[in-house]
């Protein structure tokens, strides 16, 4: 199939999403969307590795060869989240500490080493840096959306502001992040079908009216 | 030598060592440029409580004299290191401040919450007065509930006079059970947090009540 930047878009941010329908990315999911704003730190920490990792693996795909892609792969990817790592350190230190332990841990992240694999070594530069941005923007999103339902619910408040006293401890805990992820990729799966059908539906229809048309 | 050129295995190798050596000259460089040195991360922390840089001079840090070694004296030691908590770093500030790191023990899965703890001490006869003025959260280990702990929670620990609530057997707990409890402070839905919280404070309290490092 031919790739084309609206493709790449919707299958970064809607068809395949890496976090609700890949599954993706599922440690700093659950560890780190306590609250909305840490979702939007590790979102776009995450998108800016995505970037330029696909950048530098898409440029030097010819050049690697392919019985050593995946330590190629994961040498760039680490020189990225380094380079991340230093410059939160020293100019957002807040952020920094935000995301601790998981900051490092994008190195492993399985939606970078996945777009590497199928996207970036196969593409062009500029279509492998726009499926970073896109599946990192899809990324963002659910993280945000996760950890904003969770803070709602698990600390009465939204991205650090106080609602109301109301409080289920559960959504703040580890099952209640197991919860609230089970729950999003159900509404995502329900809403796509929704949207599948609904998309056939119309197809359908266009079909038998063209058929009718060439009848008459 | 062309043979070995062609070699797969040695493309292979020399394609991952040239990348290595990029990577490494590329990191190697930032982390010079980038270099945060430890009177950066000192400052950032005071810069948490006083939201200016300040200048500070140490009197504490564990950092530097190691709780297991001869830096501290025995008695010392037990001014700054309780069942409870243990005192990280102690700095001046200006002429009449005193920070505190603290770090408050059993909270949640018997994780830690710390905090810095800022008192005023004004001289007054027969001997001064030590206050806590402010309390701000630094870090915690297994608080996942932390946020739940909001702005009201640390402006509740303010007290005047320090040395005299230790006289009176006063201490910051968020258990009602306590038979001292006149400087109650607990936390609907994260109560185990709310007492590591109150931990790490009444290392400040006891710590004056000792009558601090000589």
């Amino acid at each position: 199939m031919k790739t084309s930047f609206k493709k790449i878009a919707t299958d970064g941010v809607i068809t395949n999403n890496p976090t609700l329908k890949l599954v993706l990315g599922t440690c700093p999911t659950l560890a780190l969307t306590t609250l909305a704003m840490n979702g939007i730190y590790m979102g776009l920490a995450v998108t800016f590795v995505l970037i330029c990792s696909n950048v530098i693996i898409s440029l030097l795909r010819k050049l690697i060869p392919n019985q050593v892609r995946i330590p190629a792969f994961v040498l760039i990817i680490a020189t990225f989240v380094t380079i991340v790592r230093l410059v939160l350190d020293k100019l957002l230190p807040d952020l920094y500490e935000a995301l601790g332990l998981y900051l490092p841990l994008i190195v492993v992240n399985c939606i970078i080493l996945a777009r590497a694999e199928s996207f970036a070594s196969k593409n062009g530069v500029i279509y492998s840096a726009c499926d970073g941005l896109f599946m990192g923007i899809g990324f963002t999103l659910a993280l945000t959306l996760m950890g904003a339902f969770r803070e709602l619910l698990g600390s009465g408040a939204i991205f650090g502001t106080k609602l109301w006293d109301f409080s289920i401890g559960f959504f703040a805990s580890s099952a209640g992040a197991f919860f609230t992820y089970g729950l999003f990729i159900a509404l995502f799966a329900f809403f796509s079908s929704l949207i599948s059908k609904h998309n056939k539906k119309k197809a359908n229809a266009k079909s038998v009216n063209s058929c009718i048309k060439e009848a008459e | 030598m062309a043979k070995l050129f062609k070699n797969v295995w040695f493309k292979c190798i020399t394609c991952l060592l040239i990348i290595l050596v990029f990577s490494g000259s590329s990191i190697a460089i930032l982390s010079d440029l980038l270099y945060v040195s430890p009177e950066e991360r000192t400052q950032r922390g005071i810069m948490k409580v006083y939201g200016k840089l300040v200048d500070y001079e140490t009197i504490f840090d564990v950092d530097d004299a190691n709780y297991n070694d001869d830096t501290l004296s025995e008695e010392d030691k037990g001014k700054i290191i309780y069942d409870f908590g243990r005192i990280n770093k102690i700095y001046a500030v200006g002429e009449n401040e005193l920070l505190f790191q603290c770090v408050g023990y059993k909270g949640f899965k018997n994780g830690t919450v710390t905090v810095w703890v800022r008192t005023v001490i004004s001289e007054q006869a027969p001997s001064p007065v030590y206050s806590i003025v402010q309390v701000k959260l630094e870090a915690n280990v297994s608080q996942s509930l932390i946020n739940n702990l909001g702005g009201g929670y640390y402006s509740n620990f303010k007290l005047v006079d320090v040395t005299e609530a230790y006289k009176n057997g006063e201490f910051f707990t968020a258990d009602k059970g306590q038979s001292n409890a006149t400087n109650y402070n607990p936390v609907s839905g994260a109560t185990y947090s709310a007492n590591a919280g109150n931990n790490a404070v009444n290392c400040v309290l006891f710590y004056f009540g000792k009558g601090g490092i000589k």
